[in-house]
């Protein structure tokens, strides 16, 4: 019983496949055009050989695809009939024509390696240049960032193909970030960042002053409201702009507005003279300003 | 007191069941989102072998061959018919359109359901009742107050019992509805 019952179920199954193939095994609808073939598989399939090229083409021909729909072509969008520019005729590589009624909803992938090599490497000839800010500077192929699989792929974008006059004009692309740090700057970003990474930033404060252990405060305490094209040393107990002048005046240093021009750290002995410190100094070119003070104090007492 | 064996045993089937869902789901999701659709149509023929060479426990259990642990082999059908089952979820997707698919993927559902019952619910029911009903008799209960004690627990392994005897009818028919999916598919497709 339990035999025959079983068997019965197998042959249900077979007879509704072959009396009701439609229902039983099509993938979906046709599109609305082959509306008419919908339950005429062999129109466009071959029993076991797939659909033939040479179906599609008996009724679409590729010299004719496109002819009306694409005269509609305005300035802003321009398209142009690339069928007749295939390279290999697959129909069925990109119309699946069972995915539904619309003929948009029956394309899979365009595999770009279809076309004939002549036209491959052309994007232009079949995509419109984005009329973005980026894409108005490039200069170099598409293909230096993007490729035949996908538009929008984690692909280097090198700042080597920027026309040269705005490669430097980073913010003729890049929003300047809102923090108050960056927001007093007018500098070009480079001094910083490099168009490798914006993380981690290139700055190195030690080139105009190191930040050693008795230094280590925040940036306002040398740089108020955040201007760093200023600065002052007087921001902390340990300089007082008084102390500060009667110490140079006695070395014979007036001009000390520019701290950093020659104390580049904390450290007292290391001092490099890069300006004329005062009326009464001759001008010299040493590192050291104990030793320059010293040659200094020699000639007057030669003097 | 002992849980109920349903709640011992019943619910924990339920969530590796649909743990096999989970992966079904996830792995589909992972393949959309990386533009591996493609890959869904060879899970099915790899998913299709890997149950078809887990039968080989079944050839065994009925001596049509001799060699292998009968245990050993039954441990890989488990295995590899849940693994082939995950690949052929996937290959099969959430695609409403012909019924013979989704008729196979039905059976395929059953028929791994009715194999968990098998491995992880039946043994150890079985067990827990007749622990349970030793505890009541060695308590002083009467057989008759014990079975009446454990009424629940013994509807819940009797259903058990008869939800496994599916397994074998169920694969058949799943069986038979892939080969026609698969024969159709060759007819119609390159």
């Amino acid at each position: 019983m339990k035999t025959a019952v079983i068997l019965g179920i197998i042959i249900a199954c077979i007879g509704l496949t072959y009396f009701y193939p439609h229902t039983m095994i099509s993938p979906g609808e046709l599109t609305a055009g082959h509306r008419t073939l919908n339950k005429k598989c062999q129109a466009c399939h071959t029993i076991f050989s797939g659909i033939p090229d040479s179906k599609c083409i008996s009724c679409h021909k590729p010299s004719e695809i496109g002819r009306d729909t694409l005269s509609k072509n305005d300035s802003t969008r321009f398209k142009i009939p690339f069928h007749q520019l295939l390279a290999v005729q697959s129909c069925t590589s990109c119309h699946t024509d069972h995915n539904g009624r619309f003929p948009k909803e029956a394309l899979s992938n365009f595999k770009h390696d279809l076309l004939a090599e002549t036209v491959k490497n052309q994007c232009g000839s079949c995509h419109n240049k984005p009329v973005d800010s980026l894409h108005q500077f490039i200069s170099a192929s598409c293909a230096g960032c993007h490729n035949t699989n996908g538009w929008k792929l984690p692909a280097a974008f090198k700042h080597d193909m920027i026309q040269a006059a705005v490669r430097s004009n980073c913010t003729s692309c890049h929003q300047k970030p809102a923090d108050a740090f960056h927001g007093v700057l007018t500098a070009n970003c480079d001094k910083c960042h490099s168009t490798g990474k914006w993380v981690p930033a290139t700055f190195d404060h030690a080139k105009y002053f190191q930040l050693d252990r008795n230094h280590n405060a925040t940036c306002n305490t040398c740089h108020k409201n955040n201007n760093f094209a200023t600065y002052t040393c007087y921001g902390c107990h340990e300089h007082t702009e008084s102390n500060i002048i009667a110490e140079h005046n006695e070395e014979g240093i007036y001009n000390i507005s520019n701290c950093a021009s020659c104390h580049k750290s904390g450290n007292e002995h290391d001092i490099k003279m890069n300006g004329n410190p005062g009326k009464e100094t001759k001008q010299k070119d040493v590192n050291n300003l104990n030793d320059y003070l010293k040659e200094n104090k020699k000639e007057k007492d030669d003097d | 007191m002992k849980k109920p064996i349903f709640i011992k045993h019943v619910i924990p089937f339920m969530q590796w069941y649909a743990l096999m869902i989970l992966i079904a789901i996830g792995i589909d999701f992972l393949l959309h989102y990386f533009d591996l659709v493609l890959m869904g149509r060879y899970l099915g023929l790899v998913g299709t072998i890997t149950i078809i060479v887990s039968f080989v426990y079944s050839l065994r259990k009925r001596k049509l061959i001799q060699s292998g642990s009968p245990k050993q082999l039954l441990m890989w059908h488990e295995y590899m018919a849940w693994a082939g089952s995950i690949m052929l979820l996937v290959h099969a997707g959430i695609h409403l359109n012909a019924w013979l698919p989704w008729l196979a993927i039905l059976m395929l559902l059953i028929a791994v359901g009715s194999g968990l019952v098998g491995k992880f619910l039946l043994k150890k029911a079985n067990e827990t009742l007749k622990e349970k009903r030793l505890e009541l008799i060695q308590a002083g209960s009467s057989k008759e107050e014990a079975d009446k004690a454990l009424f629940f627990d013994a509807v819940t392994v009797d259903l058990m019992k008869k939800w496994r005897v599916v397994h074998l009818p169920i694969a058949l028919l799943l069986a038979v509805l892939s080969l026609i999916h698969i024969i159709t598919i060759l007819m119609f497709t390159r």
